[in-house]
């Protein structure tokens, strides 16, 4: 377990250096900000379609990914540009455990983050309006999609440099663009499973939520299954990478 | 039966016909040698394969031909191998937002060797104690080729691979270097010291193993490396106030295979540069020349290899 722990410790430190979490946990009071200005003199019902639409627009589809896609690209993707892959490659640590412990600590750092966004926005519902289960839909939602997120950046990141361009254009242009037109496409949309969960958590959200799911039902246990299982072909399709690939 | 000096009698990593083509270019071609307990210098002209055949056998680089078995294993395939296997790359492979304290204390940890070292006793190794405390991003380069011997060194390999540890360090840091990598050697290890640079590899192994453009130019003892080297035809440029009359009295000399005069100097082609070396000044004085410069041409370690290689 000691190579391990300490290959965990050390990736979650990489993924968390001072200036960026600070500038990260910052972006990630932004849906916090837009919440308390838009619900200033509202009652809680309308108040709850507001959170629905802070969370679903700007928590889930921005903030949430941003984080994810930035610490789960550069999970690998530092170790190769600095080429300290070799340092931790040429170890006594099989290939599989090595990239389940690195998408690990990219999800972990990236979740740390995002619950800033997460629980700052639940508690500021929670504190004016009483529902505490807000609070606990957006923490499962958003744990999940960032999971999923950094699931699919860590391989990327280990194949490219581009990682980072090329997952904010799969957000910007097809979640946040061609998903919303095509309602069809909204399944293979990370950041609406997480919507989809916190919306099955959060009694009275789904008929607003429902607005930005197109064709995904709302499911909080569906969305934590396909989190596990991305995590699971990440981690298998990381390590064949690293078996096969000559590394840097 | 004479073994062949590419090969060692007790190996310990073994290379059988490997090659390695990126696309249309070969980095290594057809490479056959072994390495055993002690220090083997590899040396080689930048660029001749000399890199890509150290990450073949660490591992970090798949053969596109041929094999290679570290401690009778593939390093591809049994990741167990780096309990007893380590590389120190060429490149900066390390971490410059950390000490070098907690750099090594990582590579330990990483390792999690029964047998690994303390960490402070590797920084006294090699005289890292002092500056270990201090991020590694503010190190010169002598330095952070130290701190990757150390790192290196506290997973108490059998096995320790370095291609160009020497870059960047000064002197006295390479003679401590080199005197380590010798206790390591003589401890019964396996070192591989590559170094583009023949005296460094003369200082530092007793065997050599010398590779260009990808293939086995030369391998055995430093001396008959050397030996080879002495047979390869030199062409010395020979400035002098008298060319004409010292490059007939030179051309009487057994060392000189040809005689030119051009642009104001003398251009002799010798297949023994020492005896020529030791005729001229003589010659000079006989015939009351003056001599301004005394200069091999062409004598980069590049042409002397690709010598052996045509040779070969």
């Amino acid at each position: 377990m000691k190579p391990i722990k300490a290959l965990f410790v050390m990736s979650v430190r990489q993924a968390l250096p001072l200036r960026r979490t600070i500038m990260l946990s910052l972006i990630q009071l932004a849906p916090v900000g837009i919440f308390t200005l838009s619900t200033a003199n509202r009652i809680e019902e309308a108040a709850l379609d507001a959170l629905v639409g802070v969370a679903a627009t700007v928590l889930f589809a921005l903030t949430v990914p941003v984080v994810a896609i930035v610490l789960g690209s550069s999970s690998l993707g530092v170790e190769r540009r600095d080429q300290t892959l070799s340092f931790v490659v040429l170890r006594p640590i099989r290939r599989t455990t090595f990239a389940a412990t690195k998408i690990l600590a990219a999800t972990l750092a990236a979740t740390a983050i995002n619950m800033v966004g997460a629980l700052s926005l639940g508690l500021a519902f929670t504190i004016r309006f009483g529902d505490p289960l807000v609070v606990w839909g957006l923490v499962v939602g958003v744990s999940a999609a960032t999971s999923i997120y950094v699931s699919a950046t860590v391989p990327l990141g280990f194949l490219t440099d581009r990682a980072v361009i090329i997952a904010m254009a799969f957000l910007l242009v097809f979640e946040n663009g061609a998903a919303l037109v095509l309602t069809g496409l909204a399944t293979l949309s990370p950041w609406r499973l997480g919507v989809s969960a916190f919306a099955d958590i959060v009694d009275g959200a789904a008929s607003t939520a429902q607005n930005y799911l197109g064709a995904l039902d709302i499911s909080w246990s569906r969305t934590v299954l396909i989190a596990i299982v991305t995590f699971g072909l990440a981690t298998m399709l990381t390590a064949q990478m690293l078996r096969r690939r000559d590394l840097a | 039966m004479t073994l062949d000096p590419a090969f060692v009698e007790e190996p310990t990593i073994e290379v059988i016909g490997a090659s390695k083509w990126y696309g249309q270019k070969v980095a290594v071609s057809k490479l056959s040698c072994s390495f055993g307990p002690g220090v083997t210098g590899l040396l080689g002209p930048n660029g001749a394969g000399k890199t890509t055949l150290l990450r073949m056998i660490s591992g970090l680089t798949s053969v596109s031909h041929g094999s290679v078995s570290v401690l009778g294993r593939d390093p591809r395939r049994h990741h167990d191998v780096f309990r007893s296997v380590t590389l120190v790359p060429d490149e900066d492979a390390v971490y410059g937002a950390m000490t070098g304290r907690e750099f090594v204390k990582y590579s330990s940890d990483l390792s999690n060797s029964p047998t690994a070292l303390l960490v402070d006793e590797v920084l006294e190794l090699v005289e890292m104690s002092e500056p270990a405390g201090r991020v590694i991003g503010g190190y010169s380069k002598g330095m952070r080729q130290r701190i990757k011997v150390a790192a290196a060194l506290v997973t108490d390999p059998k096995v320790l691979i370095l291609d160009e540890p020497l870059n960047g360090t000064d002197p006295i840091q390479r003679g401590h270097l080199i005197d380590l990598f010798e206790r390591l050697g003589n401890d019964g290890r396996t070192l591989i010291v590559s170094s583009h640079v023949l005296e460094e590899v003369e200082r530092v192994s007793d065997r050599v193993v010398a590779i260009v453009d990808g293939r086995l130019a030369a391998a055995g003892s430093v001396e008959a490396i050397r030996a080879s080297m002495n047979d390869i035809p030199y062409v010395v440029m020979i400035n002098t106030d008298r060319p004409r009359e010292l490059g007939a009295a030179l051309f009487e000399s057994p060392a000189a295979v040809g005689v030119e005069i051009r642009d104001g100097g003398l251009r002799i082609t010798t297949d023994d540069i020492t005896t020529l070396g030791r005729d001229t000044p003589r010659v000079a004085e006989a015939v009351q020349a003056r001599i301004t410069a005394f200069r091999p041409l062409d004598q980069s370690l590049e042409s002397v290899f690709r010598y052996l290689v045509e040779r070969s």
